[in-house]
């Protein structure tokens, strides 16, 4: 049995010399991809151990010292969270990251809130309708990304298609995507909820339901705000809903029988739970903010909705 | 007062005229996946200095922008299906326009 050991353990580290890597140092994972190969790569969760590489303990000899690490997922995540992390350190932060914010001078621009990925879904009873939706604050906006690119009047127009998507150019896309900044002085910071990370993405979720957001749009939110949002154990929620960002952020749709609902999430990490006796840089929410949530029982031919996370500057 | 002016009118076309994008078209073979992740980072070969600055999910023949201060990025696509591009880029005056032509690894 010890041969047999021997020689399975002489054959792997053949194998691993022949990738030309050696064991991943520690709170790093092995992965593999077509393109790069075998990496060492940030594990996702780094409490998680690795169950191969444990020290069986003294006085044992550990017949696995040397292998390379097994090839395992710590949880379930989107592919492009698994490719994002094999090129950069931070994919798992909504931006270049100091805690507890964005580090703001690798972006153009002004406006302390970073609204990252407004997302703007659409649901209508038509099958093949024309629409257009422009920006039309007086001072141009301050993007940071789009897509689709905006057309020279600051805006998207196309056709309704199928219902749910929108079709620009020719091209289909399941929503309309832009990120940007924001002036803080224009947001509100009383209504609100403070939760655990995962307590934080529920209560978001549960929001967006209520809202009546399509399953569609949940998903997506569910799927991209799971890596993104930086991995500290409390969040304080601040909902801008249309109240706030219909002044800062005035769009136009020209499209008759439309609505258009907005939610953005403005969310402070917390490292500890947050202590209203204790000084904050940003107050404590003090109100619940659902009385402020638009109203979504009258249902419109078409049913705008845009949802987004945001986080302040550094 | 008019050399005021002038200034003022002068750094306020500078701060319009500054505006430095990336913007793409995405381009993928019939083997590659029907959408991409569109990503920008600093230029940077070593793992932890190439830090992400935004990404955006772009489908096949899709348009993306990003909204840039001047300095050098990559530009990368991937997909589910293993296709990829990438492209250094160095901005200091003028926008870049892409063709982000996807290959399958």
């Amino acid at each position: 049995m010890k041969i047999l050991l021997l020689i399975s353990s002489l054959f792997l580290i053949t194998e691993v010399s022949a990738a030309g890597l050696g064991p991943c140092q520690g709170n790093t994972i092995r992965v593999w991809t077509q393109s790069v190969g075998y990496a060492c790569v940030p594990r996702f969760n780094p409490v998680q151990q690795d169950p191969f590489c444990a020290y069986p303990g003294p006085g044992v000899v550990n017949p696995f010292q040397g292998f390379p690490g097994p090839l395992y997922q710590t949880q379930i995540m989107p592919w492009w969270a698994y490719q994002g992390n094999l090129y950069y350190p931070n994919v798992r932060y909504p931006g270049v990251w100091s805690y507890p914010g964005i580090e703001s001078q690798y972006y153009p621009g002004e406006g302390q809130v970073f609204a990252a990925k407004p997302n703007v879904y659409i649901d209508s009873v038509h099958q093949n309708k024309k629409f257009s939706f422009r920006f039309i604050s007086e001072k141009k906006p301050q993007f940071l990304a789009t897509t689709p690119t905006l057309d020279k009047n600051l805006g998207w127009s196309g056709k309704i298609i199928e219902k749910d998507k929108f079709e620009v150019e020719d091209i289909y896309y399941d929503y309309l995507f832009y990120d940007l900044r924001l002036p803080k002085e224009k947001m509100q910071f009383t209504n609100g909820v403070c939760a655990t990370r995962e307590g934080a993405i529920e209560w978001m979720l549960k929001d967006l339901k209520d809202m009546k957001y399509s399953a569609l749009s949940q998903q997506d939110f569910d799927e991209h705000w799971r890596v993104k949002i930086p991995d500290y154990p409390y969040y304080c929620i601040y909902p801008q809903y249309n109240r706030e960002l219909d002044p800062i952020i005035p769009i136009e749709i020209n499209l008759e029988q439309t609505t258009f609902i907005r939610s953005l999430y403005v969310l402070i990490p917390h490292k500890k739970e947050p202590d209203g006796e204790e000084y904050q840089a940003v107050p404590l929410p003090t109100k619940d903010p659902s009385e402020f949530r638009p109203g979504a029982k009258i249902q419109r031919e078409n049913m705008f909705r845009e949802w987004g996370v945001a986080f302040l500057g550094n | 007062m008019n050399s005021l002016l002038y200034l003022l009118l002068f750094l306020s076309f500078q701060a319009v005229a500054a505006e430095l994008t990336i913007s793409g078209k995405l381009n993928a073979p019939s083997d590659c996946s029907k959408k991409a992740m569109i990503w920008l980072s600093l230029d940077k070969e070593n793992y932890n200095e190439r830090l992400l600055l935004m990404h955006t999910e772009v489908p096949q023949s899709g348009s993306f922008k990003f909204y840039v201060k001047a300095g050098a990025y990559q530009v990368r696509a991937s997909d589910e299906a293993g296709c990829e591009y990438l492209k250094k880029v160095q901005l200091s005056a003028e926008s870049i326009d892409l063709e982000v032509q996807m290959v399958k690894k």
